[in-house]
């Protein structure tokens, strides 16, 4: 085929010092689906945001029907024939669905050719089976039909010859992706070249004519030809062979270590000290995140809890500090079920917790460090009817984490320190108090070198005084050094526990992404 | 902020504020000299005057106290002009049906703790809208005082019309016995030093004891204060309770030591006036008693400047608008970098 729509050459983005794309060419070619595929912080989006117009383009070319593009920006692209669902769409909840496609219109006069406009619409949504009350006000409609509404504001663009889709089943029910990856087939035998971002990869392997994926940013490997690739082979690629992926996250894992020796035997996994029963958490949005699963942790053991981000490691850390209710299921500490315990009773009970986002959790701006530290269990004393906070500020000036951690001087307003500097803050406050169980989600996140390995031995440390350590990561390399055992967050299940040992990071990279283990 | 600071900054503002508005008082072909002495004089050597301050004050301070503490905890109570009125509607109803032979010393205190009781549960109603129904408390508590005041009306011209009053809209007269006594020569009465002493009593609390810290966690970061183990939704009630409770008793205290009856504009304004006394005090209770005072005052004189200038009334709102922006602006908070 030669109708090749697109072309870019040696396409280059950078951040500051961090370069997100570098000397990616491809093609597209009209009436062919091509998926991107690459772990976390691969550069998918931000390559389509440079294929939309959204991010300048820092370095290459981009050439449209043949025609080198200089002065590019969405507006062009979309005169063009280039259409993009974001990930998070662009909607306004107030207005109805025909108000939101009015205002993607490029429209020039005052009127608002209402009838005109819906009938338009309405031949559209039939067309491609793109169900969706026009006058219904958006914040009414579940997140399927708001993206069929992106969808349509796309398409009501003539010119639209290439669409573009940013993880477009995450917000989908299993029923809405097979209807949605039939639709994608629908556009691509109508002409239209599509350009798929996705982390499920049964979905490429479903739909894909190409496969593109992309490791830290460049552009790895190209499958062609839809008889040549599998979901194993996908997976591969994108994590990385020893052929070709010494630099990926994943194939350093590999080289470096085999994993955590199993110190502990096997008779550790006898006498949990945490135990979770056929568990379901319900997300933000009322869906189940995590759904029946089990999982349980013993006294002087951490558990790595590996999976993509946005598998409920926030829903499942919630839940079990008491923030977030237990839909269903189990939850025992120490024998005692404490599935419908408040957050204070599970504090007494020696439960600390380090949010993913401590300053959306645990910031009191107005609050110096030394206050931060009253809060959430550090026992002190009472001098009248207030705190006494001379005697808490020796005690805790006199803790041995407080010095290793860097935790910023106890007068400091938190307001004004660094988020790393709150990262040691709250982390500190949490391990002060010797806790029996300590939930750490991305402990290491943000903190330097340094820092990373006082949190680290840190933990240890907890570990040896009998602590049972959950431990939240996306860093393959600190989970496989540190955990005694793994789970892993996926497809909205907990797969595992698993030995570091006896597990490679070929084998978790493909629970990661697919759930199950072959 | 610092009290300190407050203080050189509301004289900055006052200053500059009389600047401003001297153009004003030019363009009405006054002298602004002439005026400021007036204003200043008024309060010299006139007993009556200086305690109309007291009597005003008492209120402002009170129904500032319902604004502050639940801002406290996180909620906002524009509700503090409803609740008050609520409160000097049912100190009314209280004192002519029910204590209208019951000696002061019994009355009194019925009269005022049924008045807390009404705020209360004036408060109350946007309360549950928020915690249970999840509605905006800021617009329930602000529209919740249109709606008290539409009940006054009701009340006034229906049920609780004076049958002795010539068809007029107002209530009957508590009792006699039933006035809070006053200072000799004003219309003040001890009520002032009770409503002073529970603003120190709230800036005590939340500066100065344990349980203050805790609170105000909950209005620095709500989900910190739920990370630390709190009952939030507890807190926020309790508060948002007490606050109405206040206001309520503010309005108790006015029916019983100044007003006597109701009708249809009893008691209006003292409760915004409160919201922005703590508003400009910028939450401090102690510098609320300055801004009380300085309201109050500024009220006042806005009176005697009437009768002795031939200026209407609303020059003296005028004035009032200009301090508080004045001295609103000098008082925001530096952004943090």
């Amino acid at each position: 085929m030669s109708d090749v729509i697109m072309k870019v050459k040696n396409l280059r983005k950078v951040f500051g010092d961090f370069v997100a794309n570098d000397g990616i060419s491809f093609e597209v070619e009209a009436g062919k689906i091509y998926a991107l595929a690459g772990e976390n912080g691969a550069g998918k989006s931000t390559l389509m945001k440079m294929l939309y117009g959204v991010y300048p383009i820092d370095g290459g070319e981009l050439y449209l029907d043949g025609e080198k593009m200089e002065k590019y920006s969405p507006s062009v692209a979309r005169e063009k024939g280039i259409g993009m669902v974001f990930q998070d769409f662009r909607l306004v909840p107030a207005f109805t669905a025909l108000e939101n496609i009015f205002l993607s219109t490029d429209n020039t006069g005052w009127m608002f050719h209402k009838n005109e406009l819906r009938k338009r619409m309405k031949e559209l949504s039939d067309r491609y089976s793109l169900h969706v009350n026009p006058d219904e006000v958006v914040w009414r409609l579940d997140l399927g039909q708001r993206q069929h509404i992106e969808i349509l504001k796309v398409l009501m663009n003539d010119n639209t010859r290439i669409l573009i889709f940013d993880e477009p089943t995450s917000v989908l029910s299993p029923n809405e992706i097979d209807a949605f990856l039939k639709l994608l087939t629908v556009f691509r035998d109508k002409g239209f070249a599509i350009l798929l971002i996705t982390h499920k990869i049964h979905e490429i392997v479903q739909v894909a004519d190409v496969v593109h994926i992309l490791r830290k940013g460049r552009l790895v490997y190209t499958f062609d030809d839809k008889e040549t690739f599998s979901e194993k082979e996908i997976v591969a690629k994108m994590i990385g062979d020893e052929a070709d992926g010494a630099d990926s996250d994943l194939a350093n894992v590999q080289a470096q270590f085999t994993g955590k020796e199993d110190v502990l035997g096997d008779g550790i996994d006898d006498k949990p000290l945490l135990m979770a029963k056929a568990i379901t958490i319900k997300d933000d949005y009322g869906r189940p995140i995590i759904y029946n699963a089990d999982f349980h942790v013993s006294a002087g053991m951490i558990l790595g809890v590996a999976g993509i981000s946005g598998n409920g490691q926030r829903e499942l850390t919630e839940m079990l500090y008491g923030i977030r209710p237990l839909s269903a299921g189990k939850l025992a500490l120490d024998g005692e079920d404490i599935s419908a315990c408040d957050t204070a009773r599970r504090l007494e009970l020696g439960m600390r917790i380090l949010s993913e986002d401590p300053i959306r959790d645990n910031l009191v701006p107005e609050y110096t460090v030394l206050e931060h530290m009253a809060i959430s269990g550090f026992p002190y004393k009472k001098k009248g009817p207030m705190i006494d906070w001379e005697e808490l500020d020796e005690r805790v000036s006199d803790c041995e984490e407080i010095r290793d951690l860097n935790v910023p001087d106890m007068p400091r307003q938190a307001e004004k320190l660094s988020g790393g500097n709150i990262q040691r803050m709250v982390f500190a406050r949490a391990v002060i108090a010797h806790p029996k169980v300590f939930i750490a989600s991305y402990p290491s996140r943000g903190l330097d070198i340094a820092t990373v390995s006082a949190v680290h031995e840190t933990l240890e440390r907890l570990k040896a005084e009998g602590a049972a350590v959950i431990f939240i990561s996306e860093d393959l390399n600190e989970l496989f050094t540190m955990s005694d055992r793994l789970i892993v967050l996926s497809e909205n299940s907990i797969f595992g526990p698993y030995k570091p040992r006896e597990f490679d990071a070929q084998m978790i990279g493909e629970v990661m992404l697919k759930g199950v283990k072959e | 902020m610092k009290i300190k600071d407050f203080v050189i900054k509301a004289l900055i503002g006052i200053a500059a504020s009389f600047g401003i508005f001297s153009v004003f008082l030019l363009t009405q072909q006054q002298n602004p000299l002439v005026v400021y002495k007036t204003l200043i004089m008024c309060f010299v050597n006139n007993r009556y005057n200086v305690g109309e301050i007291a009597v005003k004050m008492t209120p402002v301070l009170l129904a500032g106290m319902a604004a502050l503490i639940p801002a406290k905890v996180g909620l906002s109570n524009c509700g503090g002009e409803g609740q008050l009125i609520a409160g000097c509607l049912t100190a009314n109803i209280v004192g002519v049906y029910i204590c209208g032979n019951m000696p002061g010393a019994v009355g009194i205190p019925i009269m005022l703790l049924t008045a807390a009781l009404a705020g209360m549960v004036w408060a109350a109603i946007p309360l549950f809208c928020k915690i249970r129904l999840n509605m905006n408390e800021t617009l329930t508590t602000l529209l919740s005082n249109y709606v008290m005041y539409k009940f006054v009306s009701y009340m006034v011209f229906g049920p609780i019309k004076d049958v002795k009053g010539n068809n007029y809209p107002m209530s009957a007269k508590i009792a006699e016995q039933l006035r809070i006594p006053s200072f000799t020569g004003t219309r003040a009465n001890f009520m002032i030093f009770v409503a002073i002493a529970a603003a120190i009593l709230v800036w005590f609390v939340f500066a100065k004891t344990e349980l203050g810290f805790k609170l105000r966690i909950i209005g620095g970061n709500e989900r910190a204060a739920l990370f630390a183990g709190y009952n939030v939704k507890r807190a926020q009630c309790i508060s948002f309770l007490v606050a109405g409770a206040i206001a309520g008793f503010a309005g108790g205290v006015i029916m019983s030591s100044v007003e006597f009856q109701m009708r249809e504009t009893t008691a209006h304004d003292l409760g915004f006036l409160g919201f922005l006394a703590t508003g400009i005090a910028g939450g401090n209770a102690i510098i609320s008693i300055l801004t009380g005072l300085m309201l109050s005052a500024l009220n006042v004189c806005g009176t005697s400047l009437e009768i002795s200038t031939g200026l209407r009334s609303a020059a003296s709102t005028i004035l009032m608008s200009i301090i508080l922006l004045t001295i609103f602006a000098l008082g925001r908070r530096k952004r943090a970098q």
